[in-house]
């Protein structure tokens, strides 16, 4: 059994193999027949009840990103043990706590506008990060204390390089 | 004047323009010169040319922007005349006059009237004294309310009070009336003196709901002048075009034809000699004003060659070449309808965020009427250091309604992995009621678009939660089955230990292999 979680509703889900490529996925009450072919490691080629849809499916930190014809929809899916145990523990993590910030594209460092020890509110702007001719605030994702920072103005980084803390 | 015929043209850009550049040549018997940097190497522009040199470092100021490498290529590749394509060189008359300096044709305008339409200031002026209507009011800063007020009646209401220093949308304000113009007249003042420390304001009439229309247009050396009808080019963000069409639905065919003589009129004023866009602003009574000339080949223009049926590149080259244009006005028909998507490589579900990277998948429409310009392939890399726009999607139908149903169509076959495409912010677009029958203007997207939750279509929350759980479910069983074989080979040691490696081995996080381990 799945929990997963869609725009902050959650959908018990069950998933039995019936045959070759071929599933009983029960959501909630309602059972449906699919036949979901994997394309390549992200397109799902999904026939049910004759009709046929083409999902994309993108797995990133515990959350999967899903297109079906152009919207997108995010999903954070896991199995009930393992659900419930997060739970009792108090949270899954995420933006609790000491958080660091990592870049989502590559580019380079135009401007750090903090250093370790300020305070900062959700939405402030953490650095400022240039990547094909446009400059992109990277704003913070919570209110905190910056404890580490990790790059200088004018660092080229990576695609998922670690940017600050923030406590 | 001389005729030419060129043997060797060298592309001095990249991507989707450098091949559309080089296909013209390709096809009227022209070899292909290239020019690329550190990491374009391997980009598709490289492979098409017929010789390809290296210019340096990736970032363009150390590469396509080097005027002496790019010379020094042309030269010793023994090329008769340089392609600019758009951006980089394009519009650059140092550029220009290194190629003159060279003996190398630059395909594009005289240095003379670039300079002259190359500045906003100066082509306006010209503009007026040619009669080309401009948007009414004054780029000199008013003096006093006295004078504003004034200023603001001979002009009329709604107008801008723009800040000189301001640009880019920024620092200026609607005002619709002279009782609310005083009102704002010191605060306006104050805001500009605090955002740029300079307190100048000009006055302009303020355009509602303007559509930004602009008319092809191309004159030979000889002073032959031809239009090629105009483009629709209203659907925009950030001051970027997005969508352009062929006609516009926001004119009819007697304002049509009055454009297409005022484009004209604009650039025999300035002796202008290539072909070029004139740019436009319509308002709701289809007045129109003159905006800009963008004196280069445009991003955009395929949608001109998709309804007069005219290569505009092989038009642009013929013209450098010295030959008269071969068409005459009355030849050259406004067929059909086409759009043009410009897909760019950004994230429309994440703030527009640049997402350059590797392509791993890539699926291109195809069928009839529908056109690809582009420069990537699959495997491919979208670099960060140019551009964002990866492809221009283009259809051609009957009718509006069919264009639009074709490119809808065309979207749904387009598919692109690895990086984060705008594809589904056209498909949006394409949807909507408002769009559909034509209510554009230039504030579309943030309007009508991201302000407004998309519709969801039955049961596509049931599908994409199915195909998540079976894929989660599969994600699980390829676990488990990596870790019995992993216990089967090398199981031994302290369980800690054990764990740590298995996590190392499996890229698997420990909570994962906590529950089929025990």
């Amino acid at each position: 059994m799945y929990i997963a979680t869609l725009d902050d509703v959650e959908y018990k889900i069950e998933v039995k193999e019936v045959g070759n490529n071929e599933y009983e996925v029960q959501i909630n009450d309602l059972l449906y027949t699919i036949d979901a072919q994997s394309i390549d490691s992200s397109i799902y080629s999904i026939i049910m009840d004759g009709k046929s849809y083409e999902i994309d499916i993108d797995y990133k930190d515990g959350m999967y990103n899903v297109y079906n014809d152009g919207k997108l929809f995010k999903i954070e899916i896991m199995d009930e043990l393992k659900k419930r145990m997060l739970e009792k523990r108090g949270g899954s993590g995420g933006l609790e706590g000491v958080y660091t910030v990592k870049s989502e594209m590559p580019g380079k460092v135009v401007e750090v506008k903090v250093k370790v020890g300020d305070e900062i509110k959700k939405g402030d702007v953490l650095l400022i990060l240039e990547s094909m001719k446009m400059q992109n605030e990277i704003k913070s994702p919570k209110d905190g204390k910056i404890t580490e920072v990790f790059i200088n103005g004018g660092d080229t980084i990576e695609a998922e390089a670690k940017l600050v803390t923030i406590e | 004047m001389d005729i030419k015929e060129f043997k060797k043209v060298l592309i001095a850009n990249r991507g989707e323009i450098a091949i559309r550049i080089a296909r013209a040549c390709r096809k009227m018997g022209i070899e292909t010169v290239a020019v690329y940097s550190d990491i374009d190497r391997n980009a598709l522009h490289v492979r098409y040319a017929d010789e390809a040199y290296y210019i340096g470092h990736s970032p363009a100021a150390e590469s396509y922007l080097r005027i002496d490498k790019i010379i020094e290529v042309a030269t010793k590749s023994g090329c008769d005349a340089v392609h600019p394509g758009y951006g980089f060189l394009s519009e650059n008359s140092e550029f220009v006059k290194a190629c003159e300096d060279a003996g190398i044709t630059f395909i594009g305008p005289n240095t003379e009237s670039m300079y002259i339409l190359g500045d906003k200031t100066r082509a306006r002026q010209r503009m007026i004294e040619a009669g080309v209507p401009v948007v009414p009011g004054t780029k000199d800063p008013v003096e006093s309310l006295e004078h504003a007020l004034k200023v603001a009646e001979e002009v009329g209401y709604p107008i801008m009070f723009k800040a000189s220093a301001g640009g880019g949308g920024k620092g200026m304000r609607l005002i619709h009336s002279k009782e609310e113009f005083k009102e704002v007249y010191d605060l306006a003042k104050g805001e500009a003196k605090s955002a740029f420390g300079d307190d100048r304001m000009y006055i302009e009439k303020a355009i509602i709901n303007p559509r930004h229309v602009e008319i092809q247009i191309a004159r030979d050396k000889h002073g032959n002048a031809i239009h090629l009808f105009e483009r629709e080019c209203s659907i925009q963000r950030r001051h970027q075009k997005v969508i352009e069409e062929s006609p516009s639905v926001a004119i009819n065919d007697e304002v049509r034809h009055k454009m297409g003589e005022a484009a004209i009129k604009a650039v025999t004023a300035s002796n202008y000699d290539s072909v070029g866009t004139v740019e436009f602003l319509v308002d709701k009574d289809m007045n129109f004003y003159f905006l800009e000339v963008n004196t280069r080949l445009q991003v955009e223009h395929p949608v001109t060659e998709m309804v007069t049926g005219i290569d505009i590149v092989k038009l642009q080259i013929e013209i450098a070449e010295g030959k008269p244009i071969p068409y005459k006005q009355e030849d050259i028909k406004q067929i059909g309808h086409a759009i043009e998507c410009r897909i760019y490589a950004e994230d429309p579900d994440n703030n527009f965020m640049p997402s350059p990277g590797f392509i791993n998948g890539l699926r291109l429409p195809g069928g009839p009427g529908v056109r690809v310009d582009s420069g990537v392939y699959s495997k491919g890399e979208v670099p960060l250091y140019y551009d964002p726009m990866v492809a221009k999607l283009v259809v051609w139908d009957r009718t509006r309604d069919d264009a639009i149903a074709r490119m809808q169509r065309a979207l749904k076959e387009f598919v692109v992995k690895g990086i984060k495409t705008t594809i589904p912010l056209h498909k949006k677009v394409l949807d909507n009621e408002n769009f559909k029958r034509g209510n554009i203007s230039t504030d579309f997207i943030d309007k009508e678009i991201l302000s407004k939750p998309t519709e969801e279509k039955e049961q596509s929350r049931e599908i994409v939660l199915a195909a998540v759980a079976i894929k989660e479910y599969l994600r699980e069983k390829e676990i488990s089955r990596k870790l019995s074989e992993f216990k089967e080979t090398c199981s031994y040691g302290s369980p800690w230990k054990e764990a740590g490696r298995r996590a190392a081995v499996f890229g698997a996080n420990f909570g994962d292999l906590y529950k089929y381990s025990t």
